[in-house]
């Protein structure tokens, strides 16, 4: 099941990836309209602020696997859903720690 | 003794009720075709056994165990597997890959010779959106005979495609059943249908009624009359004999 969890994985990682860049973006310019300065906010958030953001992108992650029609093809692969769940969340959850063990956030 | 029974089966839907106490069974080297209007519930029964969908009474007996809340994940790691009504390769890797994938995962057949014997080894590098229904259809049965399930459900596989890959795909059928495929199948093509199954179930009212071999399908009343039609050319194709019903 390698390839399949590698497939899912690296797709979690970039929806992960394009979310905070997103999120990164409107921040940003939110704090430049606000007058704000500090840089380190738009990435930084406290440990709720990156719990939503991993459900967020869990949540778009089952999104894209209902809209693309694949719950079959991984039921007859025999995934379970605890599987699924930590495929399109894990990469999220990785990214969250790391972010917050190199910038200092909520993890 | 059958390898599959969706046993007592209802389920409510929008309100209305589908099925009643329907029962499916699927048993080892036999095709069997659930046949029933549109609306009568064969797709529900039919996700219902294949635990995509649950029910809310009944249970299912699968391999010997019986599910009260049954997962395709669970059913298919025991050897079932099953063909939704639309497409079930993911565009994102090609036909191969996805092969490969499930002949790892499962310890499968040639991936080769199942592209080779339902004639899409030319279309093995691409990828499922680029291909046409029927190429379709016969890349999901090759997925089929590279899993070598020990079960087969598979929801209107001949929908939309040309004679000609609608015999491929029966002949595919008629194959896994003969490798001891437990083999399900609905649709409404009814003449290939007949022709691919060993055993007819018939769905309607929410109930179901098996009415044995297609020959004997063929003559019952309720059935002619209700689904086939009474004027319908394949009310009889051979000289088989009549039992009464």
């Amino acid at each position: 099941m390698a390839g399949l969890a590698r497939l899912y994985l690296l797709r979690s990682a970039v929806t992960w990836l394009l979310a905070r860049l997103l999120l990164a973006v409107v921040m940003a310019t939110a704090a430049l309209l606000d007058g704000g300065t500090d840089a380190g906010t738009t990435v930084v958030f406290d440990a709720i602020g990156e719990a939503v953001i991993v459900l967020a992108c869990a949540a778009l992650g089952m999104v894209d696997i209902r809209r693309r029609g694949e719950r079959a093809l991984l039921g007859n692969f025999g995934v379970r859903p605890a599987v699924l769940v930590a495929w399109i969340a894990g990469p999220a959850v990785a990214g969250e720690i790391v972010l917050a063990l190199l910038l200092g956030g909520g993890a | 003794m059958s390898l599959l029974v969706a046993d007592a089966v209802g389920k409510w839907l929008g309100g209305r009720r589908v099925l009643a106490a329907a029962t499916l069974r699927a048993e080892r080297g036999q095709v069997r075709v659930l046949f029933g209007r549109n609306g009568a519930g064969k797709s529900t029964l039919l996700k219902i056994a294949a635990g995509w969908i649950a029910a809310d009474t009944g249970v299912v007996h699968f391999d010997g165990r019986a599910y009260l809340r049954p997962t395709l994940a669970a059913l298919a790691r025991r050897g079932l597997f099953y063909l939704p009504d639309h497409d079930l390769l993911t565009s994102v890797l090609t036909v191969r890959a996805q092969l490969d994938l499930l002949r790892r995962r499962f310890g499968g057949g040639n991936v080769d010779g199942a592209l080779e014997a339902v004639g899409i080894a030319h279309v093995a590098q691409a990828r499922p959106h680029t291909l046409s229904g029927g190429e379709l259809r016969r890349a999901e049965l090759a997925a089929v005979l590279v899993r070598r399930p020990a079960c087969l459900l598979a929801d209107e596989p001949f929908r939309g495609i040309a004679p000609h890959d609608a015999e491929v795909l029966a002949l595919g059928l008629r194959r896994l059943a003969a490798d001891g495929c437990a083999v399900v199948v609905t649709g409404h093509e009814v003449p290939t249908l007949l022709d691919a199954a060993d055993q007819v179930t018939w769905c309607t009212g929410g109930m179901t009624y098996e009415l044995g071999p297609p020959n004997a399908a063929r003559m019952h009343d309720g059935f002619r009359r209700d689904y086939l039609g009474p004027g319908t050319p394949w009310r009889r194709s051979t000289s088989e004999s009549t039992p009464g019903h």
